[in-house]
């Protein structure tokens, strides 16, 4: 029960606009099967307070990235003698120099090939084993399901050191191979995981049809089992190309050669240099651009991110 | 028998030497887990390499006394080899004890961080949440807002506050208008502290709030209209329904939220970088600075605040998974 009783405690606010309604409960209980009742002038109450603060979060959430995007376009005198203001002119140039000048687009190109590379290797090596752990058993299933839960919860970090030197050995630091093998196996754990849950939940039926008319194993999987996954497959490729975009540690350590940097390596180097090159604007037309993939992934793929989370979460 | 297994099944491995009852199984539908055993090698074999071997080699690691200057390395054609040697419990006891004291105030200020952060994240996320969740105008607008700090990457979203928080910066703009102290967010010790932990509340609340969302929307309406029907008020509702309702989602991401924010990397490292002061460093950007931020490289050292991070972990997973069970069961 404890671990009830913190939430609600800090949560506070939220009960207050709802407290308020004990006194019209019977008159909201007479209104029929309403999840929750209330007087109308309390509801009004109740609505207003519930918008008032959603909105001072919402622009909580909202104003430290809306200025970032307003600053890429302004001018470093601007940027530092007028913080809150709209630029005079919007500097759309600042992009450009950003892209050529200050290697961005090298260092985007680079982030979409490891990205793009590591993620498509993820998901097949991720969606292979996920569904022999969920449909078949053999032993050794579970040690490998254990493995993988308790790879999830493992943070990259612990093994840095020598994971340097295993890359190293390998001679892949610094290289795109190197950084795609080490994010895909960062990243197999919770897409395995995820991945098994799902493949359960889908009916066994048709596989079993199949077989019976003569489908090989490999059909099974290619041409029955992935497509009938392929919601839990976009969810867990969604989390995984924005952990991925996300990923700063893995790149720092095992990726030193300036050309081959990623997009947030690039930018902590631009933070770095700008103490000479004085070129901020730059740098927050940089950072626009690194961000603007993943935004536009989520608010075209909002809705499926969302059940994706609750199908993972619950399961 | 072992022979049979040997003959049959040369390409499992040898950590996975199937139990007696078994292997009559293997026999029995051989095709069958052979096909497993090959869908699931790639991803044992990338993982063993990359993610296993390294934690063994890091844990053995912290017995030596490696760094920098005596780990085997080639320059040129010269081939030098590894010169450290065994040191036993040194590198722990030198950590806990040793005259340089690191650990237990960058320990005191993990747990500190991770405690607050986490009941700052899951409390904005289940406040959000809970208010998301009715039935009001614009929802879609909020939702899609205040998701943002975490559909924008990390490393993006953190530099931007790195800019905002800067003396003399935009926050501190605003602050001299409603005539406010304007601490220097970026070099005082407190002052930096207050900062990470309040942007690392604004990057993990949205995770917290979606998940809340999701488990909110699976409480059927009928557990609500019963409870009305009994008379019960929305604080009783809110407690006998709501919260336990939301139990299998909250026991899940408060463990999430504690083992992210325990690792919580790339807040503190890229909000104060590796300079300003040295007390905001958690255990884990603390180990990045053994291995990276000094020379010699502290290679062993490193390592040990790593398998110190793990077990600590480990051991709060344990005894987490276990007071949940229990509290479930009580329920």
């Amino acid at each position: 029960m404890t671990d009830t009783t913190t939430p609600p405690r800090s949560a506070g606010p939220d009960t207050g606009p709802r407290s308020d309604s004990p006194g019209d409960s019977p008159s909201g209980a007479g209104s029929g099967g309403r999840p929750r009742p209330g007087g109308r002038l309390s509801r009004r109450l109740g609505t207003g307070a519930t918008q008032g603060f959603l909105g001072v979060w919402a622009l909580l959430a909202a104003v430290p990235l809306l200025w970032a995007l307003v600053s890429a376009f302004k001018t470093n005198n601007e940027l530092f003698a007028s913080p809150w203001k709209l630029p005079a002119t919007w500097h759309f140039d600042n992009f450009v120099r950003a892209w050529t000048k200050a290697d961005i687009g090298e260092y985007f190109l680079n982030t979409v090939v490891v990205v793009v590379g590591a993620l498509a290797l993820t998901m097949l090596l991720g969606s292979m084993a996920a569904y022999v752990l969920a449909r078949f058993r053999f032993p050794g299933n579970r040690v490998v399901y254990y493995a993988f839960v308790a790879g999830m919860t493992f943070p990259v970090f612990l093994a840095l050191v020598p994971l340097f030197f295993v890359v190293k050995n390998l001679n892949l630091l610094s290289s795109y191979p190197g950084l795609i093998l080490v994010y895909t196996a960062y990243a197999l754990p919770f897409t395995v995981f995820f991945l098994t849950g799902f493949f359960r939940t889908l009916p066994t039926s048709v596989a079993e049809a199949a077989v019976i008319d003569g489908c090989s194993q490999e059909g099974v999987f290619f041409r029955i089992m992935l497509p009938m996954a392929k919601p839990g497959l976009v969810s867990v490729a969604i989390f995984n190309f924005l952990g991925m975009w996300n990923q700063y540690l893995l790149p720092l350590v095992l990726n030193s050669d300036q050309h081959k940097y990623l997009l947030s390596q690039g930018l902590a180097a631009l933070a770095v240099q700008q103490g000479y090159a004085n070129d901020w604007s730059a740098l927050f037309a940089g950072l626009v651009i690194a961000a603007l993939p993943v935004v536009a992934l989520y608010l075209a793929l909002a809705k499926k991110v969302q059940t994706g989370l609750s199908v993972g979460l619950l399961k | 028998m072992t022979v049979a297994v040997q003959g049959r099944a040369r390409k499992e491995r040898r950590d996975r030497e199937p139990r007696p009852g078994l292997i009559a199984r293997l026999r029995r539908s051989y095709d069958q887990h052979w096909y497993a055993w090959v869908m699931c090698a790639p991803v044992v074999l990338v993982l063993a390499a990359l993610v296993g071997y390294p934690l063994v080699q890091g844990v053995l690691l912290t017995f030596t006394n490696a760094n920098s200057l005596n780990v085997g390395r080639t320059i040129g054609v010269n081939h030098i080899p590894d010169t450290y040697s065994w040191v036993g419990f040194k590198n722990y006891v030198d950590l806990i004890t040793g005259p340089d004291n690191q650990l237990v105030p960058h320990f005191v200020w993990t747990i500190v961080w991770t405690a607050v952060c986490v009941v700052l994240t899951v409390g904005t996320g289940l406040g959000l949440a809970v208010l998301l969740n009715r039935r009001i105008r614009g929802r879609a607008v909020y939702r899609m807002l205040l998701v943002l700090p975490w559909a924008v990457p990390t490393f993006v979203t953190v530099f931007s506050w790195r800019l905002l928080l800067s003396d003399g910066g935009a926050v501190d703009g605003l602050l001299g208008l409603l005539h406010l102290p304007q601490p220097s967010w970026l070099s005082d010790p407190l002052a930096m502290k207050v900062a990470a932990i309040l942007v690392n509340t604004w990057v993990g609340f949205p995770f917290m709030m979606l998940s809340f969302l999701g488990g909110l929307q699976s409480i059927p309406n009928e557990l609500y209209e019963a409870a009305e029907m009994d008379g019960a008020t929305p604080w009783q509702r809110f407690t006998q329904v709501t919260l336990p309702g939301l139990r299998p989602v909250s026991s899940t991401v408060m463990l999430l939220g504690i083992i992210w924010t325990f690792n919580q990397f790339n807040v503190i490292y890229l909000l104060f970088g590796s300079g300003g002061d040295d007390s905001v460093q958690i255990l884990v950007t603390y180990a990045y600075q053994l291995f990276f931020g000094q020379m010699p490289q502290d290679y062993a050292g490193s390592a040990a605040v790593g398998v110190i991070c793990l077990s600590i972990l480990v051991v709060f997973t344990g005894f987490y998974r276990r007071w949940v069970a229990r509290n479930g069961a009580a329920a």
